[in-house]
C-alpha cells in the first residue's frame, strides 16, 4: 500500500498554519504519514511553522528545509511552505541529521551515513547551501556507503539573500546541518538528471584550483579567461556566471554519446585581486571545462528529459511519488516561466502522481545508475520512487 | 481590464527587453569565444602545420615502417619510404596491397586488435612477423593507432624491424642456456665475487668441490672456509688486485671442505668494470687440483723412494709389506714380488719379534718410533739394521713408513774399535803378561835343567818332579794366552763364544788374574788393594767372553780412577733371583754431569786415550742378558759399580765320553808338521802308547807316507812352508776319491783360535781343527773320537767291498 500527498500554503508562518497543514496532509492522507517533507521560504516564524507541523504531522519522521521556491502537487509556489507525506506498508524510513558542516564537510557526511541503517537504499539529503561543501559531504556518505546507493536532494536556500539557510529535523531547526532520510523497504527508484545547458567555446584545463575555488585556466588567471569569454560583461559576474555556467567535462564520458552530460558548476563570487573565481560545487584540478550557455527553452526541454530519464531509470514500474530537486539558477534563467518547469515535470510524470520538492542552491544526484552522486548546480534532477 | 492589459503589455516589454539585453549578452558572449575559437583554431592550424611538418619529417626519414591503413579493408594508403626500403616493395605495389599481404601467413589476432586500436586508440603488438618481397622474413614490434588521413579515420601502424634484435636476444639465450649448461654440468666451480670480495654467484660446482650449496656461500667472502695461513697470504694478494686489477690464472690456494678435509684449489678470474672503468668485482673459476696435488707429492715421494739409499719399506699394520725400494730389495736378497708376498716378521729372527711387535704397536698409535732390529739376508745372514718407523697413509689406507740404515759396518767399526780397546788393553797388559811368560819361562828352563840333572844322576823321581813343573808352567802358560785370546773374543768358536750358565765367581777370578799386571808388581810407586770376595753358585747366563769383557773393563776403569793407587773391592753375591757384582774404588770419582752420560757411546774423560765404548759395550751387553749396571759415586771418594745379573742354574758337568771304540787297537797316526821339535816331542809321547805315528816335515813326504800305508787318521800343520795343511788335505782326499778308498780322517793342526770356513774345510777335507796347544792325552781323545766317528759314518771296509 502507499499514498502519498503535498500541502501547499502560503501564509504568514505560525504555529497555527504548521498545525494547519499538518492536519491538513493526515486528512488528507487519510492516516498519519510514515514520513513527512516540509520545504519552505526563509520567512519569520519558521520556527513556529515547524513547531506546529511537527505537532499534528503525526510523525517523528520530519525533514526539510528552506528553499528558494517549493514545488508540489498543486505546482511552483514561493514564499510559500509545502508539507508533503507518505503512508505506505513498504517502505521504513530512516532520518539523521549531523551539525557544524561548516567545518568539515566529509566527515558530517561520513557521520550522517553511519546513522543510517544497512537496509537504506536510497538517502535524501538537504545540506546547508551556504555554510557546506556538496562535494564533501557526498565524498563523506560513499564512503560509508559505497557508490551504489543513490542519493539525492538539495542545498537549503534562502530565497535569494544568501545569509542563511535552514534545515528541518523533526521538530528542530538547525542550521549549518545537513539532515538525512533512508529509504529502506520494497521498491524502485529512478533518477534522472539533465540541465539544458550546452557547451560553447573551446574546453580549457583547469591548472590550478582549490576547492571551489578556480584559479588558473591553462595556465592564466581564471578572470583573465573569463574576460576574455564575456567581454565587458565580465563586470556582471558572478551573475553572468550563473546564465552561463562552468561545464565539468567527465574524461570517461565518450565525446559522442547523446547523452553526454556535464557537471555543471555556477559562479558565485569573484576576487579581483587574485583573479580567482568562486563557485557552487569544487572544481577539481586538472579537469577539463567549457562554457556553457542555455535558455528558457533548453531549461525547460531539459526538465522534461530528466523527467523522461528518471522514468527510463525507474523501469517497468508504476511512479509513487516524484521528487524533484531543480536550481535557483534556472528559475533566473526562468523568471517567470519557472511554473512552466513544474509543470512540465508534472505532465511528464503523470499529472495524478504526487510531485514535491524545491529550488535549491544545488541538487545532488547521480548521473547514471550504479555511478557516483554528484553535486550538480543550475541542473533538474529527479527522482520516482515506484512498485512493481 | 485595460489595467490588466496594461499590466500585461508592460510585462510583455519587459520580457521582451530582458530577452533583448539577453540575447545581446548571449551575442556578445559568443563571438567573443567565436572569436577565441577562431584565434584558437588559427593557432592549432598553425601548430597543425607544424605538427604536420613535424610528422611528415619523422614519417619521412623515421627508422621504422610507417604504414596508414582503411580501418575497414586494412588497405595500405599511404607508408614511409623506410618501409619501402624495408618490404622491397614499390610504392605503387605497396599500395595494392592489404596489411594482411605482408604479414607471414597465419597472423592471429588482426581483428582482434584493430578492434583495440578503435576501442583505446592504442595497441602494441610485440611479435609480428613481415614477409618482404623477396620472400624473407621480418621480426617486429607493432604499435597500431588511429589518425586522421585525408579526412578519415584511418589506422596507422608502426614496425619497428627487431630482426636483429631477435637474434642477439635469441643468442643471447643460447649463449646463457650454454652457460647454464656448462656451469651446471662443469666440475669447476664458476664464481663472481663484488668489490668486498663477496660471492654473488657460485655455480653448482661449489657443492661438488666444497661440499656447499651456492645459496650457503653467496652472501659470504672469497676466503670462506680457507686456512688461516692461505687466508692471510690471499688478502694480501686482494690488496693488490684492488689497486691495480688485472686477470689472474692458476692461483693456488686451500679450502676446508665441509666433512673438514683440505681441498687444493686453483684459481683464475678477471676484473669486472662499471661504465666509468671502476671495478666492481671478479669473476673466475676454482678448480679442484687436491687430486693432482697428491699425485705430484706421490711423484716427488715415489722419486726419493727410489733415489733415497738407505732401504724404505711400506707394510701394512699386520706386517705384510705393501711396497720398497731398490735398496732394501739389494739389502734383503729376494726379488721385489717375492718380498711383496712376504711378512717382516718372517725376516726377523725369533728373538727379535718382540721387539718388532712393541714398535709396530707404538706406531699404530701414531708415534714415530726407532729402533734396532736384525733383518735376515736370503742368504740367511742377519743385518743390523735401524730403523725409523711412522705411520703413514698409503693409497688411501693407513700403513707404516720405515727406513732402515745398515749398521754392519757401524757395528764392525764399533767391534774394530771395541777390539782396539781390547787390544790396547791387551797391549798395557803385554808387559805384565810378558813379565807373567818370563816367569813361567824360567820355571820352565830352571825345571828342565833339573830334569836333566836329576836324569843324569838317575834321580827318576826328582827329574819326574822337574818334568811335572815343566808340565805345569805350560799349562799355566797356555792359560795365561787363553785368557788373553778370550779377553779379545780370538776363540770365537771356543766355548767363550756361546751363551752359557757362567759361574761369575770363577770368571772374576780369571779376569782378576788377567788383570795382575795392571796392578801387582807394578815398577812404580803405586800400590794396589785388590780384594775379590767371591760366593759360591752365583751362576748367571751369558757369552763367557762378553761378561768376562765386561769384568776387566770395569777393572781397568776403576784402576785408571786410582792413578796413585788404591783400593779396589770385588765381591760377587746372589740376591734372591739376582747375582750382584760390585767393583769399589776408592778412586776420583766422577761428577753428577759425567755420571749421566757414562755409558753414551764415545763418551770419555780419557782424551784420545780412550775411544769411549768401554762402558757403552759393557752397558749394552749386560742389557742383552737382562740385567744392568748401576753406579753410584762420589767426587773425591770413589765410585761402586754393580752388575746386576738374572740368576741361572749351574751349567751341567759335561760328560767326557771315552771315545767310542770297541777294542784297544794300535791307531796308525800320520802326523805332518814342519816343526821338528813338535814332531820329536810327539815322537816321545807316544812312543809307548797304543798310537803308531809316523812323522813328516813336509805335506810331499806326508803323501808319499799316506800312499804307501793305510793310516787311522792324519794331523797336519796348517802353516807350513812348501805346501800348507789346505792344500795337503786336498790332495789326500783327490787321492782318496780317485783310488775309491774310504775317506782317512784328517785334522788340521793350527794356533789360530777362530772359526774356519765350513766350505773351506770340507773342500780340504778337514774333519776336525784342533787348536795348539793341545796336551798329549786330549790329542789321542781326540783321535778316538775321529776314529770312531769316521767308522760309525763310513760303511765298514767290507762292506764297500
Amino acid at each position: 500500500m502507499f499514498k502519498a500527498k503535498t500541502v501547499a500554503v502560503k501564509d504568514k508562518f505560525s504555529v497555527e498554519m504548521g498545525r494547519r497543514m499538518g492536519r491538513s496532509l493526515t486528512e488528507t492522507l487519510g492516516d498519519r504519514p510514515r514520513a513527512a517533507w516540509l520545504f519552505s521560504s526563509p520567512g519569520k516564524g519558521l520556527q513556529e511553522l515547524l513547531a506546529g507541523v511537527a505537532e499534528t504531522v503525526g510523525t517523528d519522521v520530519l525533514i526539510g528545509c528552506t528553499t528558494h521556491g517549493e514545488i508540489s502537487s498543486t505546482g511552483f509556489s514561493g514564499g510559500s511552505a509545502v508539507l508533503g507525506g507518505i503512508v505506505t506498508d513498504r517502505i521504513d524510513f530512516h532520518i539523521a541529521s549531523v551539525n557544524g558542516l561548516g567545518l568539515d564537510s566529509e566527515a558530517a557526511g561520513r557521520n550522517l551515513a553511519q546513522q543510517l541503517p544497512d537496509s537504506v537504499r536510497y538517502v535524501q539529503i538537504f545540506s546547508d547551501g551556504l555554510t557546506g561543501n556538496g562535494c564533501a559531504i557526498l565524498r563523506g556518505m560513499m564512503s560509508w556507503m559505497g557508490e551504489q546507493i543513490p542519493i539525492c536532494g538539495g542545498a537549503a536556500a534562502d530565497g535569494d539573500k544568501f545569509q542563511r539557510t535552514w534545515q528541518f529535523c523533526g521538530p528542530e531547526l538547525l542550521s549549518d546541518s545537513v539532515v538525512a532520510i533512508g529509504f529502506s523497504g520494497d521498491f524502485k527508484v529512478g533518477t534522472g538528471v539533465q540541465s539544458g545547458w550546452s557547451p560553447i567555446g573551446i574546453a580549457r584545463r583547469v591548472t590550478r584550483s582549490s576547492g571551489h575555488v578556480l584559479y588558473e585556466l591553462d595556465g592564466q588567471p581564471a578572470l583573465e579567461v573569463y574576460k576574455r569569454f564575456f567581454g565587458k560583461h565580465v563586470e556582471n559576474l558572478p551573475m553572468v556566471g550563473i546564465e552561463y555556467p562552468l561545464g565539468l567535462m567527465d574524461g570517461s564520458c565518450l565525446l559522442d554519446d547523446p547523452d553526454y552530460n556535464m557537471v555543471l558548476r555556477a559562479s558565485v563570487s569573484v576576487s579581483r585581486e587574485n583573479g580567482s573565481i568562486s563557485f557552487a560545487g569544487e572544481i577539481p584540478e586538472d579537469s577539463m571545462v567549457r562554457l556553457t550557455c542555455g535558455d528558457a527553452k533548453c531549461t525547460l526541454e531539459a526538465a522534461e528529459k530528466a523527467v523522461r530519464l528518471a522514468m527510463l531509470d525507474l523501469g517497468n514500474c508504476d511512479p509513487a511519488i516524484v521528487f524533484f530537486f531543480s536550481c535557483m539558477a534556472r528559475r533566473i534563467v526562468l523568471g517567470r516561466r519557472t511554473a512552466e518547469e513544474v509543470e512540465v515535470v508534472r505532465q511528464e510524470a503523470g499529472a495524478g502522481v504526487p510531485l514535491l520538492g524545491f529550488y535549491s542552491y544545488g541538487e545532488f544526484c547521480r548521473t547514471r545508475r550504479g555511478g557516483p552522486s554528484l553535486l550538480h548546480n543550475e541542473t533538474a534532477t529527479v527522482s520516482i520512487l515506484g512498485f512493481q | 481590464m485595460i489595467l490588466n492589459m496594461k499590466k500585461r503589455t508592460r510585462r510583455k516589454v519587459v520580457d521582451i527587453e530582458e530577452m533583448l539585453v539577453s540575447s545581446e549578452r548571449k551575442i556578445d558572449i559568443l563571438t567573443n569565444l567565436l572569436k577565441e575559437a577562431s584565434a584558437e583554431f588559427q593557432r592549432s592550424l598553425e601548430q597543425i602545420t607544424v605538427s604536420e611538418t613535424n610528422f611528415r619529417a619523422i614519417f619521412e626519414n623515421a627508422p621504422e615502417a610507417i604504414i596508414v591503413l582503411d580501418k575497414n579493408t586494412r588497405r595500405i594508403l599511404d607508408c614511409n619510404p623506410f618501409t619501402i626500403d624495408w618490404l622491397g616493395y614499390s610504392r605503387e605495389e605497396l599500395f595494392s596491397l592489404h596489411y594482411d599481404d605482408i604479414l607471414e601467413p597465419g597472423a592471429s589476432d588482426i581483428d582482434n586488435n584493430v578492434q583495440k586500436i578503435m576501442q583505446n586508440g592504442l595497441i602494441r603488438v610485440l611479435d609480428r612477423r613481415f614477409v618482404m618481397k623477396d620472400g624473407t622474413v621480418a621480426d617486429a614490434e607493432v604499435t597500431g593507432t588511429t589518425i586522421q588521413f585525408r579526412g578519415k579515420n584511418c589506422l596507422v601502424v608502426l614496425a619497428r624491424d627487431v630482426t636483429e634484435r631477435k637474434s642477439a636476444r635469441d643468442a643471447l639465450l643460447q649463449s646463457e642456456q650454454r652457460f647454464r649448461d656448462i656451469a651446471t654440468h662443469l666440475p669447476d666451480w664458476i664464481w663472481e665475487v663484488n668489490h668486498d670480495w663477496i660471492y654473488t654467484y657460485s655455480s653448482v660446482g661449489a657443492k661438488n668441490i666444497l661440499g656447499y650449496s651456492a645459496d650457503e656461500l653467496i652472501g659470504k667472502p672469497i676466503w670462506e672456509r680457507m686456512p688461516r695461513a692461505d687466508k692471510e697470504a690471499l688478502l694480501k694478494v686482494l690488496a693488490v688486485a684492488r689497486l691495480r686489477p688485472s686477470a689472474f690464472k692458476l692461483y693456488e690456494s686451500r679450502r676446508r671442505h665441509r666433512d673438514n678435509h683440505i681441498v687444493h684449489l686453483e684459481s683464475s678470474g678477471v676484473p669486472l668494470f662499471d661504465d666509468s672503468g671502476n671495478l666492481t668485482g671478479y669473476r673466475g673459476i676454482h678448480r679442484d687440483v687436491t687430486q693432482r696435488k697428491q699425485l705430484e707429492e706421490f711423484s716427488r715421494y715415489k722419486e726419493l723412494f727410489e733415489s733415497v739409499s738407505d732401504p724404505v719399506f711400506i707394510l701394512d699394520f699386520n706386517g705384510k709389506f705393501l711396497e720398497v725400494n731398490d735398496v732394501a730389495v739389494e739389502h734383503l736378497g729376494y726379488p721385489r714380488e717375492s718380498i711383496l708376498t712376504m711378512r717382516v716378521k718372517s725376516l726377523v729372527a725369533d728373538g727379535q719379534r718382540d721387539k718388532l711387535f712393541l714398535s709396530g704397536e707404538k706406531v699404530r698409535i701414531g708415534e714415530t718410533v726407532q729402533f734396532e732390529l736384525e733383518m735376515l739376508r736370503r742368504s740367511g745372514e742377519l743385518i743390523p739394521f735401524e730403523f725409523h718407523a711412522r705411520p703413514i697413509v698409503y693409497k688411501g689406507q693407513p700403513a707404516v713408513l720405515s727406513v732402515g740404515r745398515d749398521l754392519s759396518m757401524r757395528k764392525k767399526l764399533e767391534q774394530a774399535l771395541v777390539m782396539t780397546e781390547r787390544l790396547s788393553a791387551v797391549g798395557e797388559m803385554a808387559s805384565g803378561v810378558a813379565h807373567n811368560f818370563n816367569n813361567l819361562l824360567q820355571m820352565i828352563l830352571g825345571a828342565a835343567d833339573a830334569a836333566a840333572a836329576k836324569l843324569a844322576s838317575g834321580k827318576m823321581r826328582d827329574a819326574a818332579e822337574a818334568v811335572a813343573k815343566i808340565q805345569e808352567a805350560s799349562q799355566r802358560a797356555a792359560e795365561v794366552v787363553r785368557r788373553i785370546k778370550d779377553f779379545t773374543h780370538f776363540r770365537e768358536n771356543g766355548s767363550a763364544s756361546r751363551e752359557t750358565s757362567i759361574d761369575l765367581g770363577e770368571l772374576l777370578k780369571e779376569a782378576v788374574q788377567l788383570t795382575q799386571p795392571l796392578w801387582k808388581d807394578l815398577p812404580d810407586s803405586r800400590k794396589y788393594d785388590v780384594r775379590l770376595v767371591q760366593t759360591d753358585k752365583c751362576f748367571a747366563m751369558g757369552k763367557p767372553s762378553e761378561i768376562y769383557e765386561v769384568i776387566v773393563n770395569l777393572i781397568r776403569n776403576a784402576l785408571e780412577a786410582m792413578p796413585q793407587g788404591g783400593t779396589l773391592n770385588i765381591s760377587v753375591e746372589p740376591v734372591e733371583d739376582t747375582i750382584y757384582l760390585k767393583m769399589s774404588d776408592t778412586g776420583h770419582g766422577i761428577s753428577d754431569e759425567n755420571l749421566q752420560r757414562l755409558f753414551e757411546p764415545f763418551f770419555t774423560t780419557k782424551g784420545l786415550k780412550s775411544s769411549g765404548l768401554g762402558l757403552s759395550s759393557s752397558y749394552g751387553i749386560i742389557k742383552r742378558y737382562q740385567g744392568e749396571i748401576r753406579v753410584e759415586s762420589q767426587v773425591g771418594s770413589g765410585t761402586t759399580f754393580t752388575v746386576i745379573l738374572p740368576r741361572a742354574e749351574a751349567a751341567p758337568v759335561e760328560e767326557v765320553t771315552e771315545a767310542a771304540c770297541s777294542e784297544k787297537k794300535t791307531i796308525r797316526f800320520l802326523m805332518v808338521d814342519d816343526e821338528v821339535n813338535i814332531l820329536k816331542a810327539m815322537e816321545m809321547f807316544f812312543e809307548d802308547s797304543e798310537v803308531e805315528l809316523i812323522t813328516c816335515r813336509t805335506a810331499q813326504e806326508g803323501l808319499v807316507a799316506f800312499k804307501q800305508g793305510h793310516f787311522d787318521v792324519i794331523l797336519c800343520d796348517l802353516g807350513m812352508d812348501d805346501v800348507n795343511g789346505w792344500e795337503f788335505g786336498k790332495q789326500i782326499k783327490n787321492y782318496t776319491k780317485e783310488k775309491g778308498l774310504p775317506k782317512t780322517p784328517f785334522l788340521l793342526y793350527t794356533g789360530w783360535d777362530k772359526r774356519f770356513d765350513p766350505d773351506r774345510l770340507d773342500e780340504s777335507g778337514v774333519d776336525r781343527v784342533v787348536i795348539k796347544p793341545v796336551p798329549g792325552n786330549k790329542l789321542i781323545g781326540i783321535l778316538h773320537e775321529v776314529i770312531s766317528a769316521a767308522s760309525l759314518a763310513q760303511p765298514t771296509r767290507a762292506d764297500n767291498l
